[in-house]
């Protein structure tokens, strides 16, 4: 380094200058700025050559980057790139097409206007409408639109290679067999769910009206095997590992069977068509859900017409009168209230001749008056009180009375 | 609290079922008939036991049982598909001083028997289907082992028997008249008025009769409409709605008083010397505060189709001493006789703590209607059966009301029964009412003693309310009742039908008055008793007979 009398140096770069504006000049770039940077980092500056190849192998990467992602779009291929940029392309390249489309609507409209419409009679009768020769432009969008409509196709197809792919990854288990622990073999269905049900804690609602436990089954293993769903959350895995994984440590092994949705997706595997029988309705089974109401505790005046099975807000009413209430209501239907006492014609009428008021009816505005009035006169007592405390005090020094 | 029934159903009861048809008009007579049947056999039996000496004299409290039997008994004889019928009033026999409600038990102590000179009156009343007939009439006990008295009744009660009959006849005939209006003597119209029946001319007649016979007129007297259960059997209990009538309490004497006692004090007395200082009387027609039409006004007009019943007692005045009729309702029970009469408050349900309250309420709620009763008429041994043995059925009787005392006592504390008192008259001088200080204000209600809407206050001149009033009672001196209790239907079809008494069927006793009727109504009083005698031209007035008791018989042994 040149040793020159100089008070012009830069520390961070440990070089000298002549000149002020040398210096000044040096600050301002992007190499000083660099060695800046380092020096805060407690690294050793970078000579200005070392600098400059540095600078231009990076940019020459990044020249590349961008024609590599430029080759990506070109090809239409997303697969490398982010997620998130994908995404927006897609987005932007289907505005695109929207905006071509119209202008291409736009086009024949204009067109069909222009024209004026013109309907023409042709000799034999036949109405022709004139056509108008397609401009060139319109012939350019139309190429253009047709192209980005194959490309879309294009996207489609690949997600039904991903499905084939899916497909390709499926793990099969047969309903002999637990899926979670895969090793142990079962002679039937029902020996199956037994060992879901005791070892996994899988339980089947409703067993009783079950008809189809092999479908159940196997559309569960399929959800779980080929899906790769989670059965009680909506969590999908990555593979058939994963899902296995997710439903073992979160104890997700259960049919959720509680909203409507639930209960319908497994439906087709139930049979509830013993519950609309007319004989014996409450006794197969469904007792365990349902209380038996006494007939004259809902005494409601909608007909019941022995034939139809409908529910009201009290219960489910049976075509053979038998009402059946909720058990979560049975604390009121066990109530054994005193029957109201029906009037005879006597006391009724000493009862509608009498003019004695049993019940004060409340008067709320008069209560609230009397509040306010309450509220005031506290509050005017509280301001005596403290304005009656500011002068009891008279005495301008302190004097102890005991001292006298 | 209170049960709530429908405007519609009570248009139905207050109003449709009031309406006088021919067939309520014959439950009415029939109900009336039975009062004037049993009126006659309980008089007989008086007769046959005191008079005639035929036999050891009942007690009242046989005399009390026998009636209501034979009136039960007679009730169920006919109209048997109506449920709801039987005693309005149970038989009271009130002697002397008593108004009303003395109707002793087997079991009472106070087990009365009359002395000659007595004024016995027999009050009763029968219901079919809530149409109500009551019957109160007084009779004069005379010395034993004669079939007819010698001589007339002389002095104070002798006077109260004369005005009070006097009284009652009269009104019945003007009630006559409302059916047919040009008849109404024209002395007692006002010049500007309509010919209508009015209260304020029937207070008119009533209080210038009794001042011509020296009598006060005993508060509790009154002439009202009743309506179907509606006979008054619970006032002060109830505070009925479109109460309708004259009704007489402390209040009226009160003015009188005032002013006798200023004449007294000679010419001297100025206004300064006033007695009325405090004037509470918010005025009895004061429609603003009577919405319901609950306290009694005299501005009604008696109009064809409504049933009324004219009852009015009667005291004698010492002529000398001013001084106040009043009601005693605690005297009775000093003679040992405990509360015997109840009513129902059919407001009021309560579960009750003991076995015998909840089985007397259940059997109380069953068989008795809103009528008062006797604990002896939910036994299984009333009525009476004249067939097996007297004596054993009324042992019997005897010994279920004791069972049914044990459970009267919860019963009446939660006001599910609440029991008539005996009531008995006072007389009150003057100067000990004067005497009293009114430190209490005008707020001192008696609750014991219920009374009708707008009479609360007794004296509001004097600002002396029914609590200082009844520490007067000390003071009092008993006086004699007399009362007669009349039912008449107006039926625009079938005209006037007395009900119950009237002097074709019951004769009055022989009593002799020293005073005349005098004053602008004796015109108009003697017009009336004309009238009703002549036969063509006069009032018709179609009495209710008694009935031939063999045919009721045969009837009964045809149904069997």
């Amino acid at each position: 380094m040149e040793k020159v009398s100089s008070a012009y140096t830069c520390n961070s770069c440990q070089i000298q200058f002549s000149l002020s504006e040398d210096q000044r000049s040096h600050m301002k770039g992007e190499w000083h700025r660099y060695n800046l940077k380092r020096r805060v980092a407690q690294l050793p500056p970078l000579s200005e050559e070392l600098f400059n190849t540095k600078v231009a192998t990076i940019s020459e990467k990044k020249k590349e980057e961008m024609e590599a992602e430029n080759d990506v779009q070109k090809l239409g291929k997303g697969v490398q790139t982010l997620e998130l940029s994908t995404k927006q392309l897609r987005r932007k390249q289907r505005e695109e097409l929207l905006e071509k489309k119209r202008k291409l609507l736009e086009l024949a409209k204009n067109r069909l206007v222009s024209n004026g419409g013109r309907v023409k009679m042709g000799e034999d009768g036949k109405i022709v409408v004139e056509k108008k020769e397609a401009t060139q432009e319109e012939e350019r969008l139309k190429v253009e639109v047709e192209e980005a409509v194959r490309q879309e196709n294009e996207n489609v197809v690949d997600e039904e290679t991903l499905i084939k792919e899916k497909l390709a990854k499926k793990v099969d288990v047969p309903v002999t067999k637990c899926i979670f622990c895969k090793s142990e073999e079962f002679e039937n269905v029902d020996g199956t769910y037994e060992h879901l049900f005791k070892k996994h804690g899988l339980y089947v609602p409703e067993k009783a009206y079950l008809i189809n436990k092999e479908g159940l089954l196997s559309y569960l293993y399929e959800k779980i095997g080929y899906g790769n769903v989670c059965l009680s959350c909506s969590f999908q895995g990555r593979n058939f590992q994963s899902i296995i994984q997710h439903m073992l440590s979160k104890n997700h092994i259960k049919i959720p069977y509680e909203a409507e949705d639930e209960k319908l997706e497994i439906s087709d595997f139930y049979d509830f068509s013993k519950t609309y029988e007319v004989e014996g309705a409450g006794a197969d089974g469904n007792d365990e859900e349902w209380e038996d109401v006494a007939e004259e505790d809902l005494d409601n005046d909608e007909d019941i017409d022995g034939e139809k099975l409908y529910a009201s807000e009290y219960g489910l009413h049976l075509p053979n009168g038998v009402v059946l209430g909720h058990r979560s209501l049975v604390k009121y239907y066990k109530q054994n209230l005193k029957p109201e006492k029906e009037l005879t014609e006597a006391e009724g009428t000493v009862m509608a001749a009498e003019t004695r008021n049993f019940v004060k009816t409340i008067d709320s505005k008069a209560i609230a008056q009397q509040k306010r009035v309450w509220n005031r006169e506290a509050k005017s007592k509280d301001r005596d009180d403290r304005r009656a405390q500011k002068f009891i005090n008279w005495q301008p020094h302190y004097r102890d009375e005991l001292l006298q | 609290m209170a049960l709530q029934i429908s405007p519609r159903d009570t248009d139905l009861l207050l109003k449709k079922k009031n309406v006088l048809s021919a067939d309520v008009l014959d439950k009415y007579r029939y109900a009336g008939e039975i009062t004037q049947t049993c009126l006659s056999y309980l008089i007989s039996l008086i007769n046959d036991s005191y008079h005639l000496g035929k036999h050891e004299p009942y007690s009242a409290a046989e005399l009390c049982l026998l009636g209501d039997s034979f009136i039960q008994t007679l009730v169920n004889s006919k109209y048997k598909k109506v449920i709801e019928k039987g005693i309005a009033q149970p038989v009271t026999l009130d002697v002397n001083d008593m108004i009303v409600g003395y109707s002793p038990e087997l079991t009472d102590e106070s087990n009365l028997t009359f002395q000659p000179g007595d004024i016995v009156t027999v009050n009763l009343g029968c219901q079919i289907d809530g149409y109500t007939s009551n019957l109160a009439h007084t009779i004069v006990i005379y010395p034993p082992g004669l079939s007819a008295p010698t001589g007339p009744l002389l002095g104070g009660p002798a006077d109260a028997v004369c005005a009070s009959y006097l009284a009652t006849e009269t009104v019945v005939s003007l009630l006559a008249c409302a059916l047919s209006p040009e008849k109404i003597p024209n002395s007692l119209l006002s010049n500007n008025s309509n010919r209508h029946i009015t209260g304020s001319m029937i207070r008119k007649v009533v209080d210038s009769i009794a001042q011509s016979f020296n009598c006060a007129i005993v508060p509790t007297s009154k002439v009202r409409r009743i309506r179907r259960f509606l006979a008054g059997q619970a006032e002060g209990v109830v505070a009925e709605r479109d109460f309708k009538g004259v009704v007489w309490s402390e209040i009226d004497q009160e003015s009188d008083l005032l002013k006798r006692s200023n004449f007294q004090d000679g010419a001297a007395s100025s206004s300064s010397t006033d007695l009325s200082i405090i004037d509470q009387s918010k005025g009895r027609s004061n429609d603003n505060k009577n919405p319901d039409k609950a306290i009694p006004t005299d501005d009604f007009v008696v109009s064809p189709g409504e049933v009324y019943t004219v009852d009015i007692k009667m005291a004698p005045v010492d002529r000398e001493e001013p001084g106040l009729i009043t009601v005693d309702s605690g005297d009775g029970r000093d003679r040992g006789a405990k509360h015997s009469i109840f009513i129902r408050d059919v407001s009021i349900s309560e579960q009750l703590k003991l076995r015998n309250s909840r089985r007397l309420l259940s059997l109380v709620d069953k068989e008795q209607s809103v009528y008062p009763f006797k604990l002896a008429y939910v036994s299984e041994n009333f009525p009476l059966d004249s067939k097996k043995d007297l004596v054993e059925q009324l042992a019997k009787i005897e010994k279920d009301v004791k069972i049914f005392r044990f459970g009267l006592s919860e019963c009446t504390n939660k006001q599910l029964l609440v029991p008539k008192a005996v009531l008995s008259c006072k007389f009150i001088p003057l100067r000990e009412v004067l005497k009293v200080p009114t430190s209490t204000g005008i707020n001192g209600f008696d609750a014991s003693n219920p009374a009708l809407p707008g009479m609360e206050l007794p004296l509001p001149k004097l600002g002396l309310t029914a609590l200082k009033l009844k520490t007067l009672l000390k003071h009092g001196r008993a006086v004699s009742v007399s009362r007669f209790l009349s039912t008449v239907a107006l039926s625009p079809d079938a005209g006037c039908v007395r009900l119950s008494g009237g002097n074709k069927t019951f004769t009055p006793s022989w009593v002799h008055s020293d005073y005349q009727l005098q004053g602008p109504v004796a015109e108009a009083v003697g017009e009336l008793a004309a009238l009703v005698q002549d036969d063509r031209f006069g009032l018709k007035i179609d009495e209710c007979r008694v009935m031939d008791l063999s045919s009721v018989g045969n009837d009964e042994a045809m149904e069997e």
